[in-house]
């Protein structure tokens, strides 16, 4: 059997890439016949239950075996209290805790979120490692060093560097029909939108929308990487991911992607009357929501080793706060071939300067653009270094680390007006203390860290554990109202089109309402062991919401002004 | 004279990175009649379209100034109103560029001033000058060598991007190619580019607002795309390669 090799060890660390690559496979069902029998202790971070969100909740088929596989090994190993979930999320101060396990062997897949972490925090882990490669083939290193020089880090594709560009006498429009490369044929129905890369059109098929590009757009890298797209699958109603490569009379012209709708998130977080135009009566609870499932998305992606590298609010689409989609797809980091976009605004300063194109980004580059956009939505969209009688320039308060928020609350005479103090005074501790050490401190957090945070403050508000009322307002403290009402959603507490099954289902329901149990991680007390006290919700978050036709032609801003 | 009044309503309550662009118009006697008109039609059309996309509606702010018999403030930063612009008309004498430039930095020194004050995330602002002439008037020469010195001052340190530009024949290429030491030869239009012309400067603030596009990509004027052309056969070939 290939997994016989840990049956050398007592106890095991299961990563959360082990269960989303081989749940559902023999392998996994081979995984806990000898967890079982051989009784040995399984060890996972707080990360394990926050991935397995991530997954369920984007309702995609590519890893649809997760639910099935997160149930299963939840039902075998908690009854015999062979499960022990350990409160950390950051991988070194993990695996640190994990070096102590006596006998323990870390489990997880060649590819993934803590196999790039691994590479990149070159963390302490005395005990051996099992690396699954897709396969199901597993090999064994001795430490964290001796896996770091066996195995090689993916370099650049030379395709990125490559100046060529396709020039072809081919120009489609509505009206024309385009094929996929499996030869299915599509009708360009309606323009939708046009900006400097190219046009989006709606199509014959009301479920993919297709970005068909000007003349000198199309490059080997981006080509390349669209075909990647295509090929890794990933179908979730919230990633505007590529699905077919799209040809006319032969010549490559775009592609097909899902269709995404509602407004762009710039121009609806765009502080208090942008806010409340669109989205009118707005609650902390809906931002919070709307953060979540961002970040739920991003981490996502990072999983298939996707880095979004372009990240700020004009790259996702908004339609309620908990219908979400991500667009411009065809720019992210793909494997060896790398996102060639940034703005200054978002990306770690260590990274300016640099040409985009000429190097792969890391997990480590993203967390900062990741920090910045937890930032924006919980402020509504204003920068961090948007700072009263500041610097001269946006580029010296960043370099300068001007972040005009403290923890102490003595002066807060250079945040901006207009109540963003308040939403800094009323803000969790524990958010407020990684946001400072960020963009004061230079210091970073993981991804997941920022879920970690920002799913207990969203859990906190849906359980209205605040006394004061006003931390339940997006704006605390303030008294906005709409002045121009024009919402997304036709009205706030009904599906958004009027021929869904069930009307009664609100897109703005909570999601604890919607998820059976809040699983807690409480620490056993008097033990370094972390006992599950209750079952990982393995539900599968596909709401009405999400589950609906898209095509209602409430599309926009589907493009981003670049070549 | 340009007040740094500073009053947080005419700012707006958005967070978007701000920029702001100055309009310094010709409206001496030889604009009369078919230019002015032009020039009325243009940038009115420039301000739909800053208003009708999303990106740029509440980031572009825009101040207009004209200069003829006297330098006129015709629309100050944060006073764009539903009700369109305030018609341009030209006047019979006098071309006081160098005035008009330098109350042009006077207004956009004051709106940086209130950009920082509110804590308002900004671009370095546009000055967009348009003439079809050269400086006339009392004081005229002075005046211009004054307003060259100040722009060349803040071209040269990233704080500003000019739009030299000359409509028409008469136009003294010579004075206008100094008022911008980043841009390789002023833009020369006539009267019926306008349309044209307003479009390029619509298009390229919505580059910059929307994708952050450089401040230096603004004096390249070339709309080819870089790099080497190739076919669908040699695009193909260099794939599988």
């Amino acid at each position: 059997m290939a997994l016989d090799v840990i049956k050398n060890y007592k106890s095991l660390i299961v990563d959360y890439s082990f269960i989303r690559k081989f749940g559902g496979t023999r392998v996994f069902t081979e995984f806990l016949d000898i967890v079982t029998s051989e009784r040995l202790d399984v060890y996972v971070s707080k990360t394990f239950k926050l991935m397995h969100y991530c997954v369920i909740h984007q309702a995609d088929d590519k890893t649809a075996s997760a639910t099935t596989a997160m149930r299963d090994f939840c039902s075998m190993l908690l009854p015999d209290k062979l499960l022990h979930s350990v409160q950390v999320s950051d991988t070194t101060e993990f695996l640190a805790k994990m070096s102590l396990v006596p006998d323990g062997a870390l489990i997880m897949a060649s590819k993934g979120i803590l196999m790039s972490r691994i590479r990149e925090k070159k963390p302490v882990f005395l005990g051996d490692i099992c690396v699954l490669e897709d396969d199901g083939e597993i090999t064994v290193y001795h430490g964290i060093e001796d896996l770091l020089a066996k195995t090689s880090e993916e370099e650049i594709s030379p395709i990125a560097m490559s100046d060529k560009y396709l020039d072809a006498p081919v120009y489609c429009n509505v009206g024309d029909t385009v094929t996929t490369d499996s030869g299915v044929k599509i009708t360009l129905d309606k323009r939708l939108s046009a900006g400097a890369e190219g046009m989006v059109f709606t199509t014959d098929n009301p479920k993919v929308v297709a970005k068909i590009y000007h003349k000198g757009i199309i490059t080997p890298l981006r080509w390349k990487k669209l075909q990647t797209q295509v090929k890794m699958g990933i179908n979730s109603i919230g990633l505007c991911w590529p699905q077919d490569l799209l040809f006319f009379r032969n010549i490559p012209v775009g592609y097909t992607m899902i269709v995404g709708r509602g407004k762009t998130l710039s121009n609806v977080f765009d502080g208090p009357d942008a806010l409340l135009n669109n989205i009118p009566e707005c609650t902390r609870l809906d931002i919070v929501t709307t953060l979540c499932d961002l970040l739920e998305k991003y981490i996502y992606l990072h999983m298939f080793g996707i880095i979004a590298g372009d990240i700020q609010l004009k790259n996702a689409l908004i339609y309620s706060p908990n219908s979400l989609y991500l667009i411009d797809m065809d720019s992210v980091q793909v494997g060896n071939l790398p996102c060639p976009v940034g703005t200054e605004e978002f990306t770690d300063p260590r990274l300016w300067g640099k040409n985009f194109a000429g190097f792969l980004r890391k997990l480590e580059d993203e967390d900062y653009s990741i920090a910045m956009l937890v930032f924006s939505i919980l402020f509504c969209g204003l920068h961090p270094f948007a700072t009263r009688n500041g610097a001269e320039t946006l580029r010296e308060e960043i370099i300068e680390k001007n972040f005009p928020y403290s923890l102490s609350d003595i002066s807060d005479e250079h945040i901006p007006k207009g109540g963003y103090d308040h939403i800094w005074e009323y803000l969790p501790d524990d958010i407020r203390m990684m946001l400072y050490k960020t963009f004061r401190g230079g210091e970073s957090y993981e991804a997941i860290e920022w879920y970690a945070a920002v799913s207990a403050y969203k859990d906190a508000l849906s359980a209205r554990t605040y006394e004061d009322e006003e931390a339940y307002k997006a704006f605390p403290k303030m008294n906005y109202t709409a002045t121009d009402p024009h919402p997304i959603a036709k009205s706030r507490f009904t599906p958004p089109t009027a021929n869904k099954p069930s009307d009664s289902v609100s897109p703005f329901k909570p999601v604890t309402e919607q998820k059976p149990s809040t699983p807690t991680f409480a620490p056993a007390q008097n033990t370094n062991k972390y006992y599950i006290d209750t079952t990982i919700d393995t539900s599968n978050k596909k709401t009405e919401d999400q589950s609906e036709n898209k095509n209602d032609g409430g599309l926009l801003g589907l493009f981003k002004n670049r070549r | 004279m340009a007040e740094n009044n500073i009053n947080a309503s005419d700012f707006g309550s958005s967070t978007k990175r701000r920029l702001p662009i100055c309009f310094c118009l010709d409206t001496s006697g030889s604009m009369m009649g078919n230019p002015i008109k032009q020039l009325n039609q243009g940038l009115s059309n420039f301000i739909a379209s800053i208003k009708a996309n999303d990106d740029t509606r509440s980031a572009t702010d825009i101040a207009i100034i004209t200069f003829g018999s006297s330098v006129d403030i015709v629309m100050p930063f944060g006073k764009i109103g539903n009700e369109g612009l305030p018609e341009i008309n030209a006047s019979t004498t006098m071309t006081p560029i160098g005035e008009g430039i330098l109350t042009a930095l006077e207004l956009l020194n004051a709106r940086k001033e209130g950009y920082k004050e509110q804590g308002i995330k900004y671009y370095q602002p546009w000055l967009v000058v348009i003439t079809d002439g050269a400086p006339q008037g009392p004081n005229a020469m002075a005046n211009m060598e004054l307003a060259i010195k100040a722009c060349n001052e803040l071209e040269k340190e990233d704080k500003l991007v000019i739009f030299n530009i000359g409509v028409g024949n008469s136009v003294d290429f010579d004075i206008l190619k100094r008022v911008s030491i980043k841009r390789e030869e002023p833009i020369s239009v006539s009267s019926g580019d306008f349309g044209k012309l307003f479009e390029f400067l619509g298009s390229s603030s919505s580059s910059v607002v929307s994708s952050g596009m450089s401040d230096d990509a603004l004096y390249n004027m070339s709309t080819e795309p870089e790099g080497e052309s190739v076919d669908v056969d040699d695009f193909f070939k260099f794939m599988e390669e």
